[in-house]
């Protein structure tokens, strides 16, 4: 184990450097014009537009730039905000208590919602509740993000204000006037429905994983043999078939948080809320390359630590695995 | 004895893949759904009477009212011109990017899983270090570098979704390259050529028909995402996320601006999701009655 | 002897499926005595796995329901047995192993674990005291090197070994019948034989009751004490082992018979092989279900279901045309 750990290690680190890299160059090679951001459409005297030059190193050649990078890198500094001279790692940490608060509750109500769904409707199966689940479990993967959370706005926000629902005035106290995203964001009751939002996409999908997974597993000669040596359905259940069943759910619960990060953008923009999400999609727009390389290299950080996370509970979870990596190759 | 001559008939694989498509009454209902919007998107601007950017006297009209069926937008465009149009750019922007994917993903994935060795590991590698960008970030940074032009969103598309392809493509070249008969003919001394084009091309095919299914709808999720934030298409293009996005500010007083778009969107969307799942559990006998 | 251990009685196992009810089992009938080795031969599909799944309540209500029959463990209907009761006599006095060693044990879980589990929900025992219990089933059962090996996984074991781990755990709680579903079918030629000696050590030394299930009517001569034919969902044929060897009385375990290569004689014919393919179930045919392969059959056969009679003492057998000298002596 502790080899597989040190190899997966190495591979990811690996895998954070070549997309690092990669982004590097796709905004450095080609590099955008961060002079006209900062003055506009007017034209600057020569001396000052040399002096802008010097300031970000983009008079220094690509290799020199891109060594400076990772010396910054290493001290945790991620360079400075073409347009407004900001820190980067100041813009991000602005933003950055937003969106954790919003993608941890997202990633945690989903793994609830998938694990309760996902098992409910197997052991449940050919039920009406399995039925109302399958469908609706089929039917979000077609409704994108931003438009159930906006339904969700209009349904729970909306809805009950015009129509004076009070028992589901969640959101008391209502607001004066209803326009989009003014959903209070600073307790908890605030940040529940856009983590809902969240949720709700990618826990329909594991759910189905898991509700497939366990029925096929369940079919499997060893479930006979538990039930054969006298176990009760209970302990087959979470004992034989869950563990068994989960191996492909990890995965796809690994691939879902790194692209909570997307779902998470356009909530907070649906949301109007503060978070490093709204600030990628403006600095984007502006064209302002540092901030988006400095998010950029935050969220390729986290989704390496997940993919590493996944690959060693995958390991403790199936045992063949170790072995396996180790025989192949 | 008679009663025993009445062995079914045993039908060729696609015909019986047919025949079990067309009896799952959800993948039915999807086909009719598909096919009606594809209807509307190609009739609808010429029976509308009105052109997608055309400014009209009624701001924010409710549906069927003063010669709009569904209604206006807050410049007094025809929504339903606009969401017909809309649905030919969501088809057209993911029909082109799926083809490129597919291409990349085939060539790539039948490269790796074929010669496997160190053209896989490149690959493998390469898939693995994309796989850790969410596609979000890939869009924005292409748009932030490039701009928003029609192909440069294509191409953030394909660099979105050519991954997935690729690495199912090469699963199930593997797959199929391990079988028996593959290795029986390789002992008979076929050529390398020949047993890629006959005997693990036809095999490899029916996963890539459901990623095909898939990568359209994906294609139409992703694009509509990118209008949304910003930074795919913009005002005044017809596209339905664009659509969606000028709705926000008048989901209080005008619902209607929001739902009519946001519903053909996931229309179109999710009726290719249920082909595809029709098709899944179609192509693949192993999981019939699965359910 | 006194009470029979097992007792199937006229069972009746119908399948409600797409392509319409399935009789698996139409009248099976089969008794067991404490120690008795008993094999139950068929081809597959007809009817022995069922058989042996249904005395542990191990096969799927729906789709499988009990239209008629009784299966009577030590006098108590199995059929009727709450779950509850039916868990404790699952592994506990009735334990069973599989045909495929390689699926049958759980991937995820230590061998020692999954021995160990069986003998704690039936034995209220420290998990250390299991342990050692684990390691002493696996020595009785030739698993090389047992105190170490109990925490490998499956996939650490050959096929042979794994078969072994099976009938150690099979044999953990001194059960009084293990019933053994093609328990060598999926193991290689060799390694079969070995696996047979110890399912028969093992069972002799513990006193433990065999129904072998098996479509190989070589691993029956080897270690049975008795043999139960099934043909189409009945038993078509039972007797002591040489009884059935010396004098088949049934078209269908003659023509089984012949279809076994014969090492010891020169042989210039071809192998015999019973023409035509099994009934189907779902279908079945309404008189003898082996009358349409069959080479001695006669208009009576294809109308009615011919009883299951007592031959001789201990020859059970289903035929109309038994009663014919001259019928019985072709066979011979």
């Amino acid at each position: 184990m502790f080899t597989y750990t040190i190899k997966r290690l190495l591979q990811s680190l690996i895998v954070v450097w070549a997309a690092v890299t990669l982004m590097f160059a796709l905004f450095f090679i080609i590099p955008g014009d961060p002079i006209s951001l900062k003055s506009g459409e007017k034209s600057l005297p020569p001396g000052i537009l040399a002096n802008i030059t010097a300031k970000y190193g983009l008079d220094q050649p690509t290799y020199v730039q891109y060594f400076r990078f990772w010396g910054h890198l290493f001290k945790g500094d991620l360079g400075y905000s073409y347009k407004n001279d900001k820190s980067v790692n100041t813009i991000l940490h602005d933003g950055l208590s937003t969106s954790a608060r919003l993608l941890f509750w997202g990633a945690l109500l989903q793994l609830i919602i998938a694990l309760t769904v996902g098992l409910t409707s197997a052991i449940k199966r050919g039920s009406l509740g399995d039925r109302i689940g399958t469908i609706f479990t089929v039917g979000i993967q077609g409704i994108p993000v931003f438009v159930s959370g906006l339904l969700a706005q209009y349904l729970f926000g909306v809805l009950p204000f015009q129509m004076h629902w009070d028992w589901l005035n969640f959101f008391k106290p209502w607001p004066q006037s209803w326009t989009a995203g003014v959903i209070p964001t600073d307790s908890w009751k605030g940040i529940i429905l856009p983590a809902l939002v969240v949720a709700v996409v990618d826990a329909a999908f594991i759910a189905r994983m898991l509700r497939s997974s366990l029925l096929e597993v369940l079919r499997a000669d060893y479930i006979r043999t538990a039930f054969a040596k006298g176990l009760s359905a209970r302990r087959v259940w979470f004992h034989h078939a869950l563990r068994n069943a989960m191996i492909p759910v990890v995965t796809v619960y690994g691939t879902s948080l790194i692209a909570i990060f997307g779902v998470a953008v356009q909530t907070e923009k649906v949301f109007s809320l503060p978070g490093m999400g709204s600030t990628i999609a403006d600095s984007a727009l502006s064209q302002d390359a540092p901030v988006v390389l400095g998010l950029a290299i935050v969220v390729i950080a986290f989704g390496a630590v997940v993919n590493l996370v996944v690959d060693l509970s995958y390991a403790l979870i199936d045992p063949r695995i170790k072995i396996d990596s180790k025989a192949v190759h | 004895m008679s009663e025993f001559e009445q062995i079914p008939q045993s039908l060729s694989y696609w015909q019986d893949v047919r025949a079990r498509f067309f009896a799952n009454k959800i993948s039915i209902l999807g086909l009719v759904m598909l096919v009606l919007l594809i209807f509307i998107g190609i009739i609808g601007p010429f029976i509308s009477g009105w052109k997608y950017d055309e400014l009209g006297p009624d701001i924010l009209s409710a549906p069927f009212q003063k010669g709009h069926w569904f209604g206006t937008d807050d410049l007094g465009r025809d929504l339903f011109t606009r969401v017909t149009y809309g649905i030919r750019l969501s088809l057209t922007v993911a029909i082109i990017v799926t083809i490129i994917s597919v291409f990349v993903g085939v060539t790539l994935g039948g490269l790796a899983g074929y010669f496997g060795g160190w053209i896989d590991t490149l690959i493998s590698r390469f898939i693995d270090t994309w796989q850790v960008i969410p596609f979000v970030l890939i869009g924005f940074a292409i748009i932030t570098v490039f701009g928003s032009s029609f192909w440069v969103i294509v191409a953030a598309l394909v660099f979105t979704g050519w991954y997935s392809t690729t690495r199912l493509f090469r699963a199930s070249v593997m797959q199929v390259k391990s079988l028996e008969y593959v290795e029986a003919a390789r002992a008979t001394g076929a050529t390398t050529k020949r047993i890629i084009l006959r005997h693990i091309g036809p095999n490899a095919i029916p996963p890539i028909i459901v990623v095909l299914a898939f990568s359209v709808a994906g294609a139409i999720l992703s694009e509509s995402v990118y209008a949304f934030l910003g930074v795919g298409f913009r005002e005044p293009t017809p596209s339905l996320g664009v659509m969606i996005s000028g709705s926000r500010n008048f989901l209080t007083e005008k619902p209607f601006v929001f739902f009519i778009p946001g519903s053909v969107l996931v229309l179109l969307t999710l009726s290719i999701v249920l082909i595809g799942d029709g098709l899944r559990d179609a192509l693949d006998p192993k999981l019939r009655g699965v359910k | 002897m006194s009470q029979p251990l097992l007792h199937i009685d006229d069972l009746y196992v119908h399948f409600n499926t797409s392509d319409g009810v399935v009789q698996a089992i139409n009248g099976a009938s089969l008794t067991l005595n404490p120690g008795e080795i008993v094999g139950l031969v068929g081809e597959s599909g007809s009817g022995k796995s069922v058989t042996a799944m249904s005395i542990l309540g191990l096969v799927p209500k729906p789709p499988a329901i009990y239209p008629k029959g009784r299966i009577l463990w030590k006098g108590i209907d199995l059929l009727t047995t709450p779950d509850r009761e039916l868990r404790e006599i699952r592994g506990g006095e009735i334990s069973m192993i599989f045909q495929d060693p390689m699926t049958s044990l759980n991937p995820v879980y230590t061998i020692g674990h999954q021995i160990s589990e069986m003998i704690r929900v039936h034995s209220r025992i420290s998990a250390k005291t299991a342990k050692l219990r684990s390691i002493e089933m696996l020595d009785l059962v030739g698993m090389p090197n047992p105190a170490q090996r109990i925490d490998d996984y499956p996939h650490q074991f050959s096929g042979g070994m794994r078969q072994r781990a099976m009938i150690a755990m099979a044999l953990s709680c001194s059960p009084e019948l293990l019933i053994a579903d093609e328990p060598t079918t999926a193991l290689d030629v060799t390694i079969q034989a070995q696996i047979l000696e110890i399912l028969e050590k093992s069972a002799r030394e513990l006193n433990v009751s065999v129904l072998l299930i098996t479509h190989d009517l070589g691993v029956v001569a080897g270690i049975c004490d008795r043999v139960a034919v099934m043909y189409g969902g009945r038993i078509v044929e039972e007797a002591p082992v040489d009884d059935l060897f010396e004098r088949p009385l049934m078209p269908y375990t003659w023509g089984l018979m012949r279809s076994i290569p014969q090492m010891d004689k020169v042989s210039t014919k071809r192998l015999y092989t019973i023409p035509g393919s099994p009934p189907v179930m779902s279908r079945p045919p309404k008189g003898c279900a082996f009358a349409p392969r069959c080479e001695f059959v006669i208009d009576r056969c294809h109308t009615e279901v011919p009883q299951l009679i007592e031959y001789a003492p201990h020859r059970m057998v289903r035929c109309h045309r038994v009663s014919e000298p001259d019928f019985i002596a072709v066979l011979a």
